[in-house]
């Protein structure tokens, strides 16, 4: 299963895994939204484009999210379809991200919880038997 | 593990790098659930997350966890860490994503029987009005110089452009300006962020509750509260919205680097802090009062909607609504506490938690200091909200601080799947409860069985003396973001 979201009290924990790391971080994204809509629901019909450089793979998986968080609230855009690569660069690492999606229609789009920030708990990128997991704690 | 020291009150004792005891104020239900996280090794729980917070420089007395305590991230919610100002440290897993969240309460001159013919038409009215849920926009279109203004000034500055009245400042706390904001320390994101934002609900457990006092537990508080029973009054549970979001995101990162820079350990990535006096710790508190400036004015511009909704519906379109108070609880501010006898001044963080200042302190409103100000704490869609009031007691042993609502006991997942939300609606309206909702998910999510007993953490409150009863608040409507 691609997505999980986990027991968390007040928030809500994910678990996204891929057999690359892009595969891994395109399902977060899938999985962000998937707290806030219907993502089935989300028509792919504009792109947004995300290139973004980090330190450690955790924080540039925070840094990714975060983008895409930013995004409903500058231009009203959500997200249904994602394509990540992710690379070694400059001594840390390097995001290519390109989101699909369509301007937010509540009437369409089954909306639930937003959320508010990508926490640091539990915060986890790796690697392990040919997969890839992500993990983080988001906050609303 | 841990020792019980009086009925509601528990102590765990410093342990490996703990450098002060956890004190935890709950009954006997809530420490069970807490031991067996432990036990089980849940992957979060609430009193590891105490008892981290307790490693922390310079904390003073001890790491508290109030009744309503349940696993956060860094702190757990619910939970109070007080640090020296030479030696201690700025958290910002310790104030939150929702900056100076809190509630704002407004008392109308009416009795139940003069609204209830007018519930429905009300119900909507508010759902109409106030904007709410996922996407939603305020009226307020405000451009990043104004953005500033509001930054510094907080309910002031939406007061001056018409959102509610002069009368209202008095009543909020901190006046509803919280000093020291510099709008310099404030990403240019996080202002065109809230650029719609000003006036808006929000979602997941904010709302915006039509409700009935329905029982006076001290008089002589009520009286200066200006409480009665049966008496309508409204309240509004939200926060800063989308700049204090990108506050605690930004600062996040700025501050794991300053944890770094400074040589400081810490238990876990979200306790990332900074000394106080430091370059990044005085950014980080300039930018919190920011924050919360920003969360006093989005409480202020819906208070001004809600009383334009009441004006909309014949029948009730007379009511003169006044603020009782407006209390955060998620922030981080100095205060002076008296601490083994000698009188301190403590960056006091309390994320889940109210400040709760007993009587004679001149921080609470003048008509308020003989008893103490209102502690304002929200129950479930389906259960009782409390007005309660801070107490000596409480103000030795706690901080003065003061529990905030009844807490969460089940996830989100669980509670989704276990409660649909068209059933939650039905089940309350059968109680006498409208529902109006802009997401069904939310109500399954909020569904009163996915959380505590808020009688039990009031009664837990009480009990300990960190907090007296005042008067209990009955749901007659609720809207839900």
């Amino acid at each position: 299963m691609p997505i999980e979201y986990l027991d968390h009290t007040a928030d809500v924990g994910l678990r996204a895994t891929g057999r690359t790391i892009g595969e891994a971080f395109a399902e977060a994204a899938r999985g962000l939204f998937g707290v806030m809509l219907d993502a089935a629901r989300v028509d792919p019909s504009q792109e947004h484009h995300v290139f973004t450089h980090a330190a450690t793979l955790e924080e540039l998986l925070v840094a990714w999210l975060s983008d895409l968080l930013v995004q409903k609230d500058l231009t009203g855009l959500v997200f249904s379809r994602f394509a990540v690569d992710v690379r070694s660069e400059d001594g840390g690492f390097a995001l290519r991200g390109t989101a699909i999606g369509e301007p937010l229609d509540v009437t369409r789009h089954r909306p639930g919880c937003e959320v508010k920030g990508i926490s640091l708990l539990g915060l986890r990128v790796e690697e392990a038997g040919g997969e890839w997991t992500t993990e983080c704690v988001f906050d609303v | 593990m841990l020792k019980r020291t009086s009925t509601y009150e528990w102590q765990l004792a410093p342990t490996g790098k703990m450098r002060v005891p956890v004190t935890l104020f709950a009954d006997e239900t809530t420490i069970a659930q807490l031991t067996a996280d432990v036990a089980n090794r849940a992957q979060w729980n609430a009193l590891q997350q105490a008892a981290h917070v307790a490693c922390l420089p310079g904390i003073a007395q001890s790491s508290l966890a109030l009744p309503d305590v349940h696993p956060g991230y860094g702190f757990p919610i619910g939970g109070v860490g007080a640090f020296d100002l030479d030696t201690g440290v700025v958290v910002v897993g310790g104030v939150g994503f929702d900056i100076n969240c809190g509630v704002r309460l407004l008392a109308t001159d009416l009795d139940r029987s003069t609204v209830e013919p007018h519930l429905v038409e009300l119900a909507d009215a508010l759902f109409n009005t106030v904007p709410a849920g996922l996407g939603s926009q305020g009226s307020l279109r405000l451009k990043p110089a104004e953005i500033d203004r509001v930054l510094v000034e907080g309910a002031e500055s939406v007061v001056r452009r018409g959102y509610g009245i002069e009368e209202d400042l008095a009543f909020i706390e901190e006046g509803g300006r919280m000093r020291g904001a510099d709008p310099g320390t404030v990403s240019d994101l996080a202002k065109q962020r809230q650029f719609r934002q000003v006036g808006t609900l929000g979602s997941g457990n904010h709302y915006l509750e039509v409700q009935a006092v329905d029982r006076i537990l001290d008089a002589e508080a009520a009286t200066a509260y200006g409480l009665f029973e049966r008496q309508i009054v409204v309240s509004i549970h939200t926060g800063s919205r989308a700049l204090g979001h990108q506050i605690g995101q930004d600062y996040l990162k700025e501050m794991a680097e300053a944890t770094k820079v400074h040589g400081i350990e810490i238990p876990e990535q979200e306790l990332a802090c900074a000394p106080i006096d430091s370059l990044a710790g005085r950014r980080y508190l300039a930018a919190v009062a920011c924050g919360a400036n920003c969360a006093f004015a989005n409480r202020q511009a819906i208070a001004h909607l809600v009383r334009q909704a009441f004006a909309s519906v014949k029948g009730v379109s007379r009511a003169m609504l006044r603020t009782v108070y407006d209390i955060g609880h998620n922030n981080a501010k100095v205060e002076r506490h008296t601490v083994a006898g000698v009188d301190r001044e403590l960056l006091v963080h309390r994320k889940g938690s109210t400040r709760a200042f007993g009587p004679q302190r001149e921080e609470s409103p003048a008509a308020y200091r003989h008893v103490g100000h209102p502690i304002l704490v929200g129950g479930t869609m389906g259960t009782a909200s409390y007005v309660l009031r801070g107490t000596d007691t409480g103000m030795r042993k706690a901080f003065g601080s003061g529990i905030h609502g009844a807490g969460r006991a089940m996830s989100r997942k669980k509670a989704a799947k276990k409660h649909w939300g068209e059933a939650v609606i039905e089940e309350l309206g059968t109680s006498g409860i409208l529902v109006r909702a802009h997401s069904l998910r939310s109500v399954a999510e909020e569904a009163p069985a996915a959380y505590k007993d808020v009688e039990a953490v009031v009664g837990a409150a009480v009990g300990s003396g960190i907090n007296a009863p005042v008067a209990r608040l009955m749901p007659l409507a609720v809207i839900k973001g």
